[in-house]
């Protein structure tokens, strides 16, 4: 009975811990909900695109076998983006908090510290579910009745039953991914710089080996549909679409887990198809929840041990060096040395070409056969994509700047007690992260060389445009967080996830982001002259960026010193 | 002459209705050790972190050296070395690199670094573990890292926030002479702490603080003097309130002892 009250208190505790934001104080709590808001809002219209394609789609090609792969589709990727942002999430709460030592002392098993932190994970990652199945399985029910299909009650009965279970496959990846990760962290411990970049190397390994083949190697269904746009009519476009409906299915008639569960939602052989999903599914979650057990319980101990396999007899002398060289490798050691801080901003950096690769690779191998003005068209979108993910995921998902204050935590007093300007600090902290962001973003552009055809003034303009919206994007963050930092933290993710410091440059990013997708499409439509399209759009692309250095970046270290001093810690 | 001058400080929290200080003025002379007092919630602590720069201050001034904390802040802190009660410091880096990287900050010469360093570090026992991020540190080890990050570039006034809690007995022994030492050499120390017997010891003067306010200042004479109580102890414990809350308790485990007898043990539960 007691073990069964620690167990509840304690799920409950960590289901709060994790799931509510807590705010200091109302004011800030407000500044929280308007930018979720704000972002919800932002991200509402590419979703509600997305959904009213798949309405489209749905009710033009009137195909409903193809519509339950394709709701299979929706559930795969359902899984893949929940895995995408699971890895971090269930890294944090399992391995990563602060709250180990404490839990270690507590009279309660360690099997129980682990599920309770295992169900709050997973409660986590169903959230990431809830927000994406939920929506798709809604239009496609509406989209079917439109058509005059009638879906059987199962479709109702299955869709929380999806929402929930979907991504307890995830569980199993996570945990197979954790088993390298953790013993790499045990292994580096005086090294975690290197430790840091390995695991993050082996993040990024294991999402391109499950995204390429996945994307890649589909047959996209047959492509050649005889229609001439000339003398096409509206009877043709079922026809025109048909291809593109085949093709979204593909992935999800391979999957055979969520082949099944699409089909016992649309009542086709219910109780073998559920026993199907089902049984593939709880077995996968065997195999993770058994694996994740042992991985916690051997770390539970080992993360919190002295000395490591790393040998250290080197033997080390004083350095001098002036100010700006001693904050900027202050800077440089207190991030690469926590795995933490060092995975979080690593992820911006790396994932950001990472991404840019995975995308131009499958955009390629699904374009194969393409010719003329459909090679023009990818080869724009490969560049808008190539500038607007690097300025987002560079510019604006950077924890190292949008919380770069607030991950000094405590320790920010100290900086407060040296003789040093406000304006050095702010200063040397952006030119490590403005050099970062460059670096990364040319990476970006490199990687991006060998998909699409850059011509000069393409690279030119690339490299005029993207580090200079990343640098303003950079001291628009920093200083955003200076004005009001979280520096008393225990977990990691109550900076880095439930901070409106963070979200708020994201938001600050989408309409540089979406003009410098949108841009090149458009002019490479309408202007056939490549060198005078690009002109146009990076000349574009350019005014926006120095409209970002004004009013983001221009000045802003005057206002620091005063934002410094009126920090209490 | 004066190393530290404050003048009617006052702080209070942006959140706060209440002063965590409230105008204080006292002075730190060069070559003396000052001991600040106070009970738990004070403000022993909000005043050194006034002092040190962390915390902005509502009104006032304090000076160190001659040069304004708030209009001369960079001058001010060159001056200072300061080691906090939570020993605060950036725990990723090795011992090394943090003393480097406070020398670095306070412009010390590579020669100076290392012989104050090693002097320090031989002092406390650390010269084997210097190389070891200060993570893997114990919290008396890492009070004297912090200690040797403070001292590395011999500064006027070296503050300390309850200083020797958490050391073991040679440590807090040798810290107290590094205090005296620094002194002779004709520095400042100002320290907070709990510890009246070692307050008793070591510091030439005092202030007493009580609810933001400063209650007593003077050396150890002149406050015997001002008061009738004759130990630091009794004097700190009449100021702050607790005699009375003692003699309090006494009233009532005499009033508890009185119904004791009349109505047995079990009942007086």
């Amino acid at each position: 009975m007691n073990n069964l009250s620690n167990f509840k208190t304690l799920l409950a505790f960590n289901m709060r811990y994790y799931l509510i934001p807590r705010f200091s104080n109302k004011k800030d709590k407000k500044k929280y909900i308007i930018t979720m808001c704000v972002l919800a809002a932002v991200l509402l219209i590419p979703v509600v695109s997305l959904l009213v394609g798949l309405y489209a789609l749905i009710v033009t090609t009137q195909n409903v076998e193809a519509t339950r792969d394709l709701l299979s589709s929706l559930f795969v990727i359902s899984q893949i983006i929940t895995l995408f942002f699971g890895i971090s999430t269930y890294l944090q709460v399992m391995y990563f908090s602060n709250d180990r030592a404490i839990l270690a002392t507590l009279p309660v098993k360690t099997s129980d510290i682990f599920i309770t932190k295992l169900l709050t994970a997973t409660a986590m990652e169903m959230l990431t579910s809830l927000i994406l199945v939920l929506p798709s399985t809604i239009v496609t029910a509406i989209a079917l009745a439109q058509i005059g299909y009638s879906l059987p009650v199962w479709y109702y009965v299955l869709i929380p039953v999806a929402v929930i279970t979907l991504p307890l496959l995830v569980i199993l990846l996570i945990s197979i991914l954790s088993f390298p990760i953790m013993k790499l962290i045990t292994f580096f411990k005086k090294h975690q710089t290197v430790g840091a970049i390995v695991v993050v190397f082996l993040i990024v390994g294991f999402l391109m080996a499950i995204y390429i083949p996945l994307y890649s190697n589909l047959p996209m269904g047959n492509t050649n549909v005889d229609i001439d746009p000339e003398t096409a009519t509206e009877e043709d476009i079922p026809s025109a679409l048909s291809p593109a409906m085949e093709g979204a299915g593909n992935m999800g008639r391979m999957a055979i887990h969520t082949r099944a569960l699409a089909a016992a939602m649309f009542g086709e052989n219910v109780g073998v198809n559920l026993l199907i999903y089902l049984g593939i599914t709880f077995g996968a979650l065997a195999i993770g929840v058994a694996l994740s057990l042992l991985l916690f319980k051997s770390t539970m101990q080992s993360l919190d041990e002295g000395g490591s396999n790393a040998k250290t007899n080197v033997v080390h002398e004083y350095t001098q060096s002036n100010v700006t060289k001693a904050l900027i490798m202050r800077e440089i050691k207190v991030v690469t040395k926590d795995i933490g801080k060092m995975i979080n901003v690593l992820m911006s950096y790396v994932m950001g070409p990472a991404i840019v690769f995975i995308m131009l690779f499958i955009m390629q191998m699904n374009s194969k056969g393409a010719e003329g003005s459909e090679i023009d068209a990818i080869s724009a979108f490969c560049k808008g994509f190539t500038a607007g993910y690097a300025i987002m995921m560079i510019g604006g998902s950077n924890v190292g700047v949008s919380a770069g204050i607030s991950l000094e935590g405590k320790s920010f007093a100290i900086m407060k007690t040296l003789p040093i300007s406000a304006r050095d600090y702010i200063k040397t902290k952006l030119m490590v992260y403005d050099i970062g962001g460059a670096i990364s973003s040319l990476l970006c552009m490199i990687i991006a060389l060998f998909f699409a055809s850059f011509n000069i003034v393409d690279i030119i303009g690339y490299i005029l445009v993207v580090p200079l919206t990343i640098v303003s994007l950079n001291a628009f963050s920093l200083v955003r967080d200076l004005k009001k930092p979280k520096l008393e933290w225990n977990v990691i993710r109550e900076v880095t996830k439930n901070n409106a410091s963070t979200l708020i440059p994201l938001v600050a990013t989408l309409p540089m982001m979406i003009l410098s997708i949108v841009l090149p499409i458009v002019t490479s439509i309408f202007i056939p002259n490549a060198y005078v399209a690009s002109a146009i759009t990076w000349g574009c692309l350019l005014i926006a960026a120095v409209i970002y250095y004004f009013s983001l970046r221009f000045g802003v270290l005057n206002k620091v010193e005063k934002l410094f001093n009126e920090v209490e810690c | 002459m004066a190393i530290m001058q404050i003048s009617h400080l006052t702080k209070q929290y942006k959140n706060s209705s209440k002063l965590a200080v409230d105008d204080i003025s006292f002075d730190v002379k060069e070559g003396e050790v000052f001991g600040f007092l106070g009970p738990n919630g004070a403000g022993k602590s909000t005043t050194i972190k006034c002092i040190t720069g962390i915390l902005p201050i509502t009104e006032g001034s304090i000076s160190i050296c001659g040069h304004s904390i708030v209009d001369d802040p960079i001058q001010a802190k060159l001056n200072i070395g300061f080691v906090p009660d939570n020993h605060q410091m950036y725990e990723q880096l090795t011992a090394r690199e943090y003393i480097n990287f406070m020398a670095d900050i306070y412009h010390v010469g590579k020669e100076d670094r290392k012989i104050r360093a090693d002097k320090m570090l031989e002092l406390f026992d650390l010269a084997k573990v210097v190389d070891d991020q200060i993570s893997t540190f114990s919290h008396g080890m890492k009070q004297k890292i912090c200690v040797i990050g403070a001292l590395v570039h011999n500064p006027k006034l070296w503050i300390l926030d309850e200083p020797l809690t958490g050391l073991d007995p040679k440590s807090s022994f040798e810290l107290k002479q590094l205090m005296k030492e620094h002194c002779k050499e004709g520095n400042s120390v100002f320290f907070s702490s709990h510890m009246l017997e070692v307050v008793e010891k070591v510091c030439d003067r005092i202030s007493i603080i009580n609810n933001g306010k400063l209650v007593m200042t003077g050396d150890l004479d002149e406050i015997k003097a001002k008061s009738s109580d004759s130990s630091l102890e009794e004097i700190f414990l009449s100021i702050t309130g607790v005699k009375e809350e003692e003699n309090d308790f006494a009233i009532n485990d005499k009033a508890d002892n009185e119904f004791k007898d009349v109505f047995g043990d079990e009942q007086s539960k």
